[in-house]
């Protein structure tokens, strides 16, 4: 049973990350990276700085020299009281005790709070979700809101691949599924699932619509759309946009509020009814129609409806981006989200359907990978002069065809440009192989899964803790999760057990 | 108007070249003199707006929360991002290989990472700051909440408050 989670499935390169236990080993990610550094090192380093090397009187002068915005900076150098109980519960206790008696004391935090900033403000959610539970000066800084919007915009964007078993769409087989990202600046990969499914089937399906600061929009069989945030497991139904379908999940500037723009089928025969819908708002969505700066615009925009699941936009300059769909002819196509307008059709360099958007630092990018099924080249453009439309190619690059034919005997390829660096990952089934090679072409890494076929979905994801008043107040009312989380694991740690154990029951009765 | 603006700008070049020419002396808490190229100098915050105030460049700066093994290494970075500017991939990626094994090295001694953290902090050396937070934020990654604690001698004092938050918090995270 445990060879057919798919964590485990993944044969080549994980496989000193693969534990004994098949449930741990979907979230392989999960253990991290062990660092043999030993903590006491650090704090000796600590404790080094109220030994002797530094008495009182030289701390004081020190204190004086500081900074005015470092004098935080001379907290360290109180002592520390470290606790040595052992388990949370004792050390809950422990504190209570304390503050029973009456002596409570802040906190010694051997790091100085603007240092502290700029360490935690590296982590990801997850571990800056940990932080939150050391203490209560940690706890006060990772919960802050500009902390928060600091730490958002120091995420990589990373591209989200899905990962489900192969089984045929008659099959009433339930199987585990899950989206993670996948972070190829580490070797192995960085993998961390952001949904997770224990009751996937083929006929029990899920679609994700938008991306958008750390924000995801997704349908599942029932055709409802849900938006949640993966970071904190905050989730809530859009019902008004039920029967739509989604060009745009954005941050609307000006009121702060995040809104969708999506096509909804009134009369069949017109395609130009554009709507807004705002996140977390009672009204119905607003119908818009299909404004236009230039009516010469209008005949390519009523070729096709905009769809962000097939062309996920980006957002630039204060403007939505789509890639050239077949339907606009090779133009990109600019919506303002201010002014509700199409305002712009830029010419694009490949007419290719399957072309990509992508942001490249503040720059347009645009990517395609092949005409047919058999594709030897990727191409990487960037928008040299985002006024005048002048794209210029950065990367052509030729895909190791040679050396992937070598290793599988698929016909079919599948690839996708994920980095702005060029980094392209290709896909082939039959077996699920995965290869990655970067902007020369040379092949830096292959995967092969086990009966999981992984899907480069094409949105990307930036991790984001910032709190939202659409979701929902939970208040300890204990909601069911929804579907897609519900194969994921507790964040902090003292629950995870249980929660693995339950996991592992789940499993034994699928 | 071109012309003009051009040769401005050539002046404004070589005085630049001229002020990078300069050198400069750094003193540990130990007493210790360090002697620096001004665009070394220059990749401290704290250094350059000193400097760029007219501050005392001929008598050096005094820094007393640094001691001399601490300035040393902040040095030697300082020098490679200071005074080469890296125009081609290959000088990008010495220099990106440079980082990668200074950062490897303190690595191994985090009673020195921790020393060299608080200086590239107090001198606000943002390049040598960012490389060495995400070394210290490495070693939290996949830590337990306890974990943290020992490691950084932390007492635990949180509120009944904050334990049904964070148990709030872990039921939908």
């Amino acid at each position: 049973m445990a060879k057919q989670r798919f964590g485990i499935g993944l044969k080549w390169h994980f496989n000193d990350a693969i534990p004994r236990n098949g449930i741990v080993a979907k979230h392989s990610w999960h253990s991290g990276r062990m660092s043999n550094f030993s903590f006491n090192s650090f704090r000796r380093s600590i404790s080094r700085q109220d030994s002797p090397r530094c008495p009182k009187s030289l701390a004081k002068r020190r204190r004086r020299r500081l900074h005015p915005a470092k004098a935080l900076a001379s907290r360290h150098c109180q002592p520390n009281h470290r606790l040595l109980a052992a388990d949370p519960e004792t050390m809950r206790k422990a504190g209570r005790g304390r503050r029973a008696r009456g002596e409570r004391r802040a906190a010694a935090p051997s790091v100085p709070e603007e240092l502290l900033w700029e360490i935690l403000v590296r982590l990801p959610a997850k571990d800056l979700l940990r932080c939150r539970a050391v203490c209560r000066s940690w706890r006060r800084l990772a919960t802050s809101a500009d902390f928060l919007l600091a730490h958002h915009r120091l995420q990589p964007s990373l591209p989200l691949v899905s990962f489900h078993r192969s089984i045929s769409r008659l099959s009433r087989e339930v199987t585990d599924a899950s989206v993670e990202t996948f972070d190829l600046r580490h070797s192995p990969p960085g993998r961390r699932p952001v949904l997770a499914f224990n009751d996937y089937n083929q006929r029990h399906d899920f679609t994700i619509h938008a991306s958008c600061d750390g924000l995801l929009l997704l349908t599942l069989a029932n055709h409802r759309f849900y938006i949640c945030n993966p970071a904190t497991r905050q989730w809530t139904i859009l019902p008004g946009l039920t029967g739509g379908t989604v060009a745009a999940l954005y941050l609307h500037r000006p009121s702060g509020e995040y809104r969708v723009l999506f096509w909804k089928d009134v009369n069949t025969s017109t395609i130009d009814a554009y709507y807004v819908l705002t996140v977390g708002s009672s009204e119905k969505p607003r119908c818009i129609g299909l404004p236009v700066s230039s009516e010469s615009m209008k005949p390519f925009l009523t070729r096709g409806i905009i769809s962000a699941n097939e062309h996920p936009p980006v957002m630039l300059h204060g403007c939505l981006h789509w890639g050239p769909g077949s339907f606009f002819h090779r133009r990109v196509v600019v919506f303002d989200p201010v002014v509700e307008s199409f305002i712009r059709l830029m010419p694009s360099p490949t007419a290719f359907r399957e072309a990509k958007l992508h942001d490249m630092d503040g720059i347009l990018g645009l990517s395609r990978t092949g005409a047919d099924m058999i594709v030897t080249t990727a191409k990487l453009w960037e928008l040299q002069d985002y006024d005048m439309g002048v794209w210029s190619l950065k990367y052509q690059i030729k895909l190791p065809v040679l050396e992937m034919t070598s290793i599988t005997d698929s016909k079919y390829y599948y690839a996708t440009v994920v980095s702005k660096n060029g980094d392209v990952l290709i896909r082939c089934r039959n077996p699920w192989y995965m290869f990655h090679c970067d902007s020369k072409g040379k092949l830096v890494d292959k995967f092969l899964w086990d009966g999981v076929c992984p899907d480069v979905i094409g949105h990307w994801f930036k991790e984001s803790l910032v709190s939202h008043a659409f979701f929902p107040m939970q208040d300890g009312v204990c909601v069911r999760e929804p579907r897609f989380f519900r194969g994921l694991l507790s964040v902090l740690f003292w629950e995870d057990k249980e929660k693995v154990e339950d996991l592992g029951n789940r499993l034994k009765r699928a | 108007m071109a012309s003009g603006s051009g040769a401005a700008a050539a002046a404004a070049d070589a005085e630049e070249k001229e002020s990078g020419s300069r050198m400069i002396t750094l003193t540990s808490n130990e007493g210790k003199a360090f002697v620096v190229t001004e665009a070394s100098a220059r990749q401290s915050a704290t250094i350059r707006s000193m400097v760029d105030d007219g501050g005392c460049v001929d008598k050096g700066f005094p820094l007393p929360n640094v001691d001399s093994k601490t300035l040393a290494r902040v040095i030697q970075y300082s020098d490679e991002h200071g005074n080469k500017e890296p125009h081609t991939v290959d000088e990008r990626a010495a220099l990106a290989k440079f980082d990668r094994d200074f950062i490897a090295e303190l690595d191994a001694d985090k009673a020195f990472l921790y020393d060299v953290t608080m200086a590239a902090n107090y001198l606000h050396i943002q390049g040598l700051l960012a490389l060495t937070t995400q070394c210290v934020a490495d070693t939290i990654k996949g830590k337990t909440p306890e974990e943290i604690r020992t490691a950084f001698g932390i007492e635990y004092d949180l509120t009944a408050q904050d334990e049904k938050e964070i148990k709030e918090e872990d039921t939908h995270a």
